[in-house]
């Protein structure tokens, strides 16, 4: 009973929330309430991972679906909260003196971003992403870059309303609003219908590529995070990414299934966001615009997944881009803080100075291109994959150029910052010793160990090990690796 | 050239909507016009009925008479704060945090050194007299629609935003008050920290989040439905104090150096 309770995937929004009420007359504790709610939420996570028996459904209130609304706990939601509240519980760990007066904020950006994984319900949904934009506004606002937030502010709210108008268009349609219960209605209808939710589809659509930064409706993207902090940067590509792109995908590929006019509309704004960003990540001379441009084009790449019904590579790319971008981001805005710039060229042979943190950086980096024995290999390997045994030849072919783009750009950064001279030149290393780190120590061992997970995840499928797994979950993300 | 093209994205989205809306085929999933939608279909007859938990869909709805019918689900006689409160509550305590969070943003954004800001009017003295007498009326009135939420059109929001509407007299009545804004947030976070706690009382004693663990008594009566009430209560409380923050952050500016 009481491991029933505390399995109950519930807690992790009530729990930030209920802390983040109390911080308002606990004002000096703040800080102690949100690392406890972090630290809670890794515990109940972990806890609902290892209890984890297949699909279930978490009702509310007491009331069955469709009436009530419900969380939904299945594999995709499991992979979701694991890596959510780990990649949480890792930003607060790398950036918590850049917490400051924000900690109720967070706490509730914890609530919210758990919930938009969660909820099996449309109208929850949009409420649940509400509250984790508005957060997020506030956040992009740290850094007194207001015309920037204002712009992320009106561009955001004007995707709420348009998601919020196509749920009202679907609720008129289908008078329901749990997603299960829709997906069962359209099941049962005519496929040749099905044209007729292109107005609600192309809504609420257009609604989440705001926050899942699609072009051109991500276009706030650019000025709130080129001079992001290593909490607000890390924050909104690494676990602000995982949990909108796995909403988007749980409305457009499990929910309703693109086909005709929609899907080729939604693949040009997919695949047009890939290739726009990769080219623009190609020309950007600063690391955080760089990666921010990077991250776009992974939304891209992910999105396309999803429209083709390919969740499980969908969710390998996923995963590995937003645990890479952590890394990468916090080491980027961490020299942009410390040393006071993030031009590439200025940073020439950082990492000969910082060893730790430039294998940390190397290994996401690589993991990100997608370079065999890293684990965004097998990810994208799964894409492929998927896209070629579904017919589609153009994709995987723009998808590969990309990739070598992307690998250009990345080789291009790496080689500068471990070498201190130019081409032909002596290296010298004078100037490495003006630069100095605050805890370079703990963000050496916190990439160094996200490295060894990318690596170790790289090489287990191709050992083909999974048998050594027992736990359910760990079968199943056995399961998935050995998908290729 | 940057408004031609707006302008022409506004229209072409504006066309769609109304083509998509308008020119109806006859598919089933196209969007009914008024009148047209099958409405004992929608979840929402369900909340009218006050039978979402009986288990076959046949079975007939007992009617709901006010006054007289006992222990039905949720047991609000108002069938807007039935849905609002109880059948979809969890919604709710997010609208709650989204205001949280937006008082929150405006609290951090106006803080620092500020002081009062003076209205551009001299208030006279019957403004600042009659706002004392009205202000007694309008707290009241703020209470009872929150208290009776339940029963009667009204709320937690709409109470507690009159009750913030007499803060806000307050301040432009009268060019030196100020609001003793540590008082709002302790009611904020006391009110919000309760809500959670309600439902996490649902979960141990019900088994389920914000599960209605009270007996809901008679349809009608004052001390009926739950802990509908209680939430909406605490729902008046949290939003009357929010709101009244922000005012007395929007009534405060910079400070000249």
């Amino acid at each position: 009973m009481l491991m029933d309770i505390l399995s109950n995937p519930v807690l992790l929004i009530a729990v930030p929330l209920l802390f983040a009420f109390l911080a308002v007359f606990l004002k000096k504790i703040d800080k102690v309430l949100l690392g406890a709610a972090a630290v809670l939420n890794i515990a109940g996570a972990a806890l609902i991972a290892v209890l984890y028996e297949g699909t279930k459904i978490i009702e509310l209130g007491g009331f069955k679906p469709p009436f009530g609304i419900s969380l939904v706990l299945d594999d995709y939601s499991l992979i979701g909260i694991v890596l959510l509240n780990v990649i949480f519980g890792l930003i607060l760990l790398l950036s918590g003196k850049h917490v400051q007066k924000y900690a109720m904020v967070l706490l509730v950006a914890l609530a919210a971003l758990n919930g938009v994984i969660l909820t099996g319900d449309l109208f929850n949904l949009f409420v649940f992403l509400e509250i984790a934009a508005i957060a997020a506004y506030i956040f992009t606002a740290m850094d007194k870059g207001f015309k920037h937030s204002f712009n992320y502010l009106v561009v955001g709210t004007l995707g709420s309303g348009l998601f919020l108008f196509g749920i009202i268009l679907l609720y008129n349609v289908f008078g329901s609003l749990n997603m299960f219960d829709i997906q069962e209605k359209l099941s049962q209808a005519n496929p040749a219908d099905s044209g007729a939710l292109a107005l609600p589809l192309v809504m609420m659509f257009t609604g989440l590529s705001v926050e899942a930064k699609l072009m051109p409706f991500g276009g706030w993207v650019k000025g709130v995070l080129k001079k992001a902090n290593t909490l607000v940067g890390a924050l909104i590509v690494s676990a602000y990414a995982l949990a909108v792109l796995l909403a988007l995908g749980r409305v457009i590929s499990t929910v309703f299934f693109m086909s005709g006019a929609v899907r080729i509309a939604f693949t040009a704004v997919a695949a047009g966001t890939l290739v726009f960003a990769e080219a623009s990540a190609f020309s950007r001379k600063n690391l955080r615009e760089v990666l921010l441009f990077s991250s776009v084009a992974q939304s891209g790449l992910v999105a396309l997944l999803f429209l083709y019904g390919l969740t499980v590579p969908a969710v390998l790319v996923l995963a590995g881009n937003v645990v890479s971008k952590l890394v990468l981001f916090t080491v980027a805005g961490k020299f942009a803080h410390d040393l006071g710039t993030d031009d590439i060229g200025d940073l020439k042979g950082v990492f000969i100075k910082f060893p730790l943190v430039g294998v940390g950086f190397t290994a996401s980096a690589m993991s990100l291109i997608g370079l065999p024995l890293f684990f965004g290999f097998v990810a994208k390997i799964n894409a492929l994959v998927g896209l070629f045994d579904a017919g589609n030849v153009w994709l995987p072919i723009i998808i590969l150029v990309m990739a070598v783009v992307e690998g250009a750009y990345f080789v291009r950064i790496l080689t500068t910052l471990w070498n201190t001279g130019d081409e032909g030149e002596l290296s010298s290393k004078d100037k490495l010793k003006t630069f100095k780190l605050n805890g370079s120590a703990v963000v050496g061992a916190v990439s160094v160990a996200v490295a060894v997970v990318i690596v170790a995840l790289g090489v287990l499928p191709i050992l083909n090990i999974k048998q050594f797994f027992s736990v359910d979950f760990m079968t199943f993300i056995g399961q998935l690796l050995g998908g290729m | 050239m940057k408004q031609a093209v707006s302008i022409v994205l506004v229209l072409l989205l504006g066309a769609f909507i109304f083509t998509a809306l308008y020119f109806a085929d006859s598919s089933p999933l196209q969007f009914k016009p008024y009148g047209d939608a099958d409405l004992s279909g929608r979840v929402s007859q369900g909340y009218v009925d006050k039978n979402v938990t009986a288990d076959a869909a046949s079975e007939e709805p007992a009617a709901v008479v006010y006054g007289e019918t006992k222990n039905a689900e949720t047991g609000s006689a108002n069938i807007v704060t039935s849905v609002v409160v109880n059948y979809r509550s969890f919604d709710t305590l997010g609208e709650v945090t989204v205001l949280f969070v937006a008082a929150l943003g405006v609290g951090l954004l106006l803080s620092g050194k500020r002081r009062r800001q003076e209205a551009a009017f001299q208030p006279s003295f019957i403004l600042k007299h009659g706002v004392r007498i009205v202000l007694g009326i309008m707290v009241i009135f703020g209470v009872y629609l929150f208290t009776h939420g339940h029963l009667t059109p009204g709320g937690g929001f709409s109470g507690g935003s009159i009750i913030a509407a007499a803060v806000l007299l307050l301040y432009v009545s009268d060019n030196a008050f100020k609001a003793k804004v540590k008082a709002f947030k302790i009611a904020e976070g006391v009110a919000g920290s309760l809500y959670v706690v309600a439902g996490l009382l649902g979960l141990a004693l019900g088994g389920y989040f914000l599960y209605n663990f009270l007996p809901t008594g008679v349809v009608g009566d004052l001390l009926s439905a739950g802990i509908v009430p209680i939430v909406y209560i605490l729902i008046g409380l949290k939003v009357g104090s929010e709101i009244s923050g922000v005012i007395a952050g929007f009534a405060t500016e910079e400070e000249a150096l």
